[in-house]
Parts: C-alpha cells; sequence; structure tokens
C-alpha cells in the first residue's frame, strides 16, 4: 500500500507542476547536451573490443519531464536517466556470455543560462556478475548512490568545458575511502561538413576524467576520436562512429578494483 | 581465430545499411533519424521496447514453489525495463505512407526484495532490427530480434554451489535465441487499435522438446478521449495482450488499466501510470518454462 501512495503523489505531483505558465511538458530535447565522452552517460552503444574479443552494449535515455523558464535567458529541468551497460564474453560458435551489467537510475535538475549550463544528479548504480563466472568468482554486492554536480561552459560550438565535484552518499561495499571525487572533460567539434546529399558530418575529440578515491586513488580517463552524423546540423538525433582509449580503473562495479586500459571501436546513438 | 573478424562482415553489413539511407536523404521524401517512429509502440506488449518501473503488489512465491533451500530466490518485487528505438531513416511518398527502418534494444532486470537490498534474479536483454510501415489506418512491422537471459547473480548463493537433483531448481540454462516476426496494426479510430504478431525462432536455447518454434501474439488497446490538464493531454487506456509461446504450448495474458499523458494530443512522447495483471509463464527467459502470476503498479516513459 506504501508503494501505491507513493506512486500516487509522484504522479500527481507532476500534474500540479505542469499547470503553471512557462512550463513545457516533455520537451524533446534535454537542456543539458549529453557528455558525449563520458562512457556511463545514458545512451544507446555498440562497442567492440577487438584486443579482448569483448563486445559491450549500452542501452539508455534520459527523461526530461518538465523545462521552466522563468525569464529570457534562464531555463530549468527536471528529468530521470537510466541505463544498463553489459559486457559480454565472445567464445567462438556464436557464444556470447554475459560478463558483468551495470544498472543506472536516477534523477537530476539542470539548468541553461547562456553558454553555462549545471546539472545536478542523483543515481543508483548496481553492478552485478554475469552467469559466465558463477563457477569461478563470488559476486560482491555492488550498490551505490552518488550526488553529482557538472558545470559545463560552451566557448563555441566546437569547443565545451565540463567539470565538477561529485560525492558517494552510500557506498556497497563501504569502505574507509574517500567519498568525494572529481569529473572533468573537454568536447572539441569540427565544423559541419555537407555529407552524403542532405546530411551532415562533423569530426570530434572528447577527453573525459574522473578522480576517485577508491582503491588507493584512480583516475578514469577516455580520449573518443570519431564522426558526429546528423541529418541536419541543428538535429539534437545523431549517429556516432568513433574509436577510443580508455584507461584507469574497470567501469563495471563488479571489478572496480582491477585496473583496465583498452581499445574501444563504438557506435553510438544519440536519441 | 578472432572472434571479432569472424563478426566482421556482420559489422560491414550494418555499416552498409546506415550508410545507405543518407544517400537517399537528399530527397524530400526521406529523413534521416527522424527522432519518431512511424509503427506506433504496442503499449500493451510487456516486451516492448520502453523505460518503465514496475513494482509488484503480488506474485507467485518461488521460495514455496521449489523449497526453503532456494533462499536467495524470494518473490519478485520490482522490474526495470531500460529500452529504445532509434529510426535510422524514413521514406514518406504520400501523406498517408511512410516506410521506416531502425534498430531497437532493450534491458530487462528482475529484482527481489531485502529488507533495503535489491538482489538481481534475473535480467533480459534484446536487440534488434526492424522494417515498419504505414498505410491508412493500417500499419505493419517486420523484425529480427536477438534475445539473452542471464540468471541474477543473487542466485549465485544457491546456484551452482548446492543444486539438488530431486525437485524442480531454478537454474542456469543457456538462454539465447533469434527470431524473425512481423506485427499488422489496425487503428480504426483514435479511441481504439487492434493488432497481431507472429514470428518464429530461427536458433532457439534451450531447444524445446518437439521443435516448436512460432510464437503469436494478438492485442487491443482502447483509449478514452483526452482531457485537458492545463498545458498538457491525458486520457485513459486499457489494453489486453495475448500471447501464445508454441514452445511450451501455452498462453500468457497480461491486461494494464492506466492512464497515458502528453504534452498535447499530437505528441508521441508520453508518461504512462497504469496497474496490470500478468498471467501465464515467466517472461524472462531463465525462468520461461516457470508459470507466473503477478498484480504490479507500473510507470511506462514512451519516447
Amino acid at each position: 500500500m506504501r508503494r501505491f501512495f507513493i506512486f500516487i503523489l509522484c504522479f500527481w505531483g507532476l500534474a500540479a507542476a505542469v499547470r503553471a505558465d512557462r512550463w513545457t511538458f516533455l520537451p524533446a530535447e534535454p537542456l543539458f547536451n549529453p557528455l558525449i565522452g563520458d562512457l556511463r552517460e545514458p545512451q544507446d552503444a555498440l562497442i567492440a573490443r577487438p584486443e579482448e574479443n569483448h563486445f559491450e552494449g549500452a542501452i539508455g535515455q534520459a527523461i526530461e519531464f518538465l523545462q521552466w523558464q522563468p525569464n529570457e535567458t534562464d531555463k530549468w529541468a527536471w528529468g530521470i536517466e537510466g541505463a544498463s551497460f553489459l559486457e559480454l564474453d565472445s567464445l567462438g560458435d556464436a557464444s556470447f556470455p554475459l560478463r558483468v551489467s551495470d544498472w543506472y537510475l536516477g534523477t537530476y535538475f539542470s539548468e541553461k543560462s547562456g553558454a553555462f549550463s549545471n546539472r545536478l544528479e542523483f543515481e543508483h548504480v548496481s553492478s552485478h556478475l554475469g552467469d559466465e563466472f558463477f563457477y569461478q568468482i563470488t559476486a560482491i554486492v555492488y550498490s551505490r548512490e552518488s550526488l553529482r554536480l557538472t558545470t559545463s561552459y560552451d566557448f563555441s560550438e566546437n569547443f565545451r568545458l565540463y567539470g565538477g565535484p561529485c560525492y558517494w552518499t552510500h557506498l556497497s561495499p563501504d569502505s574507509d575511502d574517500p567519498r568525494f571525487f572529481f569529473h572533468v572533460g573537454a568536447e572539441f567539434y569540427t565544423g559541419y561538413s555537407r555529407f552524403i546529399f542532405a546530411t551532415h558530418l562533423r569530426g570530434y575529440f572528447t577527453y573525459d576524467l574522473k578522480i576517485l578515491g577508491e582503491a588507493g586513488g584512480v583516475a578514469d580517463q577516455t580520449f573518443e576520436a570519431g564522426f558526429q552524423w546528423r541529418w541536419k546540423s541543428d538535429s539534437h538525433q545523431s549517429v556516432r562512429i568513433a574509436a577510443f582509449y580508455y584507461t584507469g580503473n574497470y567501469l563495471y562495479g563488479q571489478f572496480y578494483q582491477d585496473p583496465d586500459n583498452y581499445l574501444g571501436l563504438g557506435i553510438f546513438f544519440d536519441p | 581465430m578472432n572472434n571479432f573478424l569472424k563478426l566482421k562482415p556482420l559489422f560491414c553489413l550494418f555499416f552498409f545499411c546506415l550508410w545507405a539511407p543518407p544517400l537517399w536523404a537528399g530527397s524530400s521524401d526521406w529523413s534521416f533519424l527522424p527522432g519518431s517512429t512511424i509503427f506506433k509502440p504496442l503499449i500493451g506488449d510487456p516486451r516492448e521496447p520502453v523505460i518503465g518501473l514496475i513494482g509488484y503488489l503480488s506474485q507467485v512465491n518461488y521460495q514455496e514453489q521449489w523449497g526453503s533451500t532456494y533462499e536467495g530466490l524470494a518473490a519478485s518485487a520490482y522490474e526495470g525495463q531500460v529500452g529504445s528505438t532509434v529510426e535510422i531513416a524514413r521514406y514518406s511518398p504520400r501523406d498517408d505512407a511512410q516506410l521506416g527502418w531502425g534498430i531497437f534494444g532493450s534491458g530487462y532486470i528482475l529484482l527481489g526484495e531485502n529488507g533495503a537490498t535489491f538482489p538481481m534474479q534475473t535480467a533480459d536483454w534484446y536487440f534488434g532490427t526492424y522494417f515498419s510501415g504505414v498505410l491508412g489506418d493500417f500499419s505493419i512491422k517486420l523484425g529480427a530480434l536477438h534475445e539473452s537471459g542471464h540468471l541474477g547473480d543473487a542466485l549465485q548463493i544457491v546456484f551452482p554451489f548446492d543444486v539438488p537433483t530431486d525437485i524442480p531448481s531454478p537454474y542456469f540454462l543457456f538462454y539465447s535465441r533469434e527470431n524473425v516476426n512481423g506485427a499488422l496494426s489496425w487503428q480504426p479510430s483514435e479511441y481504439c487499435r487492434f493488432y497481431g504478431e507472429l514470428g518464429e525462432w530461427i536458433d532457439i536455447n534451450p531447444i524445446p522438446a518437439d521443435n516448436n518454434t512460432l510464437f503469436g501474439a494478438g492485442g487491443t488497446e482502447l483509449y478514452t478521449p483526452y482531457w485537458s490538464v492545463d498545458h498538457s493531454a491525458m486520457r485513459g487506456y486499457a489494453t489486453a495482450h495475448f500471447g501464445w509461446i508454441g514452445e511450451i504450448q501455452e498462453w500468457s495474458e497480461e491486461f494494464q488499466l492506466g492512464l497515458q499523458w502528453k504534452a498535447s494530443k499530437n505528441e508521441t512522447r508520453d508518461i504512462r501510470a497504469a496497474i496490470l495483471f500478468y498471467t501465464g509463464y515467466n517472461q524472462f527467459g531463465q525462468f520461461y518454462n516457470l508459470p507466473d502470476q503477478h498484480w504490479a503498479l507500473a510507470t511506462f516513459f514512451d519516447f
């Protein structure tokens, strides 16, 4: 019964907000542009790790419920985000056993004013050992919640910087490691070129860095270079084809204490 | 041989398909990454790729079924769905006729509840591609799908370390399969829609005892007129979905009653809140031949 009342309260709370002026309900595009260099941003992707013969899949979306424009320059937004990331081994004979999967669910508030945009997220993540390892490793209970503030500044349409502090509000397995961690990054874009007939293509390069206190201190870095392909230059939807290099600790929670370095080839779908 | 190289032809085919739509996109009849799908999601189908949160109000208690040995397997408490459809190309030769091609992926997770922790019982993943078309009130979708089901790590404590052989057990099986499928939908008015689905598993694990690889489904969606919530539009809906599973020769049914909420009547994005009743066999691959019946409250996000 408690679940029922929480459910009704959330649904009708949203209804009350929609009644106000200057609100946009279920807008087509999020206010805060996704951080395309962060491999844990909610996204749809297929990634190959040729050196290890592994494959990764990502399915995820941010759903913006509301946008509010209190004046001519500022906008605020609220939404939720969910994503699933999985890593598959490849054993031949079309056998791709699951190594590990991580699941994210969160909510965020974002704000945009001119070239500045900000996003405050509260996110839950749990990680689950895949059945490939059921005979070999005992799974750990990996469940965490974090608060993340990201400030982004668009210097131009070709260059963006972002960064901010983050804090683990809950850690399982618990540890005495520092709970603050930091996330910074940059996105560089070339100008658009007219591609095949009416489509538009541009190159991009991203650098993403997370500095975490866990496992004695970790710097997770991703260098990504690729092409972003859109129908029109102002379309929000895009397909990206990229190569990237990741170095740091394993992104999947079940192996978060183990180092990982790899070259990845990916195709990403930005909704 | 490196399996990545073995898959190279598939990657080449995929990239070729991706390349083709923009070749046509120069024509005003074509669009690339249109941002919505022409075949409207079958909202009554429990395996449609959407984002959803489902809280079970009641369910068959597997622990009672299988005995106290299986302490890790309690009745399910929550189900999470993460799904996405990306329509890559669309061709619109006439106002009332459209064709589209896209891909979709979805993940489904089933969680138990143990105090403040939610141990994972099982998870399924789907990935596929489709071609779709709309002509007047009719729409059609032809697709190919890969599905795999994986036992959750919460059950590792009971399997494989202490599996008894004398009683039915939650078992870790190789559940991986591909199918081709088709769906035909008829929407004579904005208040009702009828659909039928038919498919066949072309590579199926576990292999059914009688090699029956067909499956099908049919259902309906019923809607009330919209009413205004100031700047937005809301309506009630009810769905009934009947699925036939050839490999176990059984039916599964799901019924939903809920509210659908959009920014305006013509928008495709919506939030739905519903109460649902499911009866039949478990939708998760690892438990595919186990009976399941549950009531649940659900929120879905169709984007």
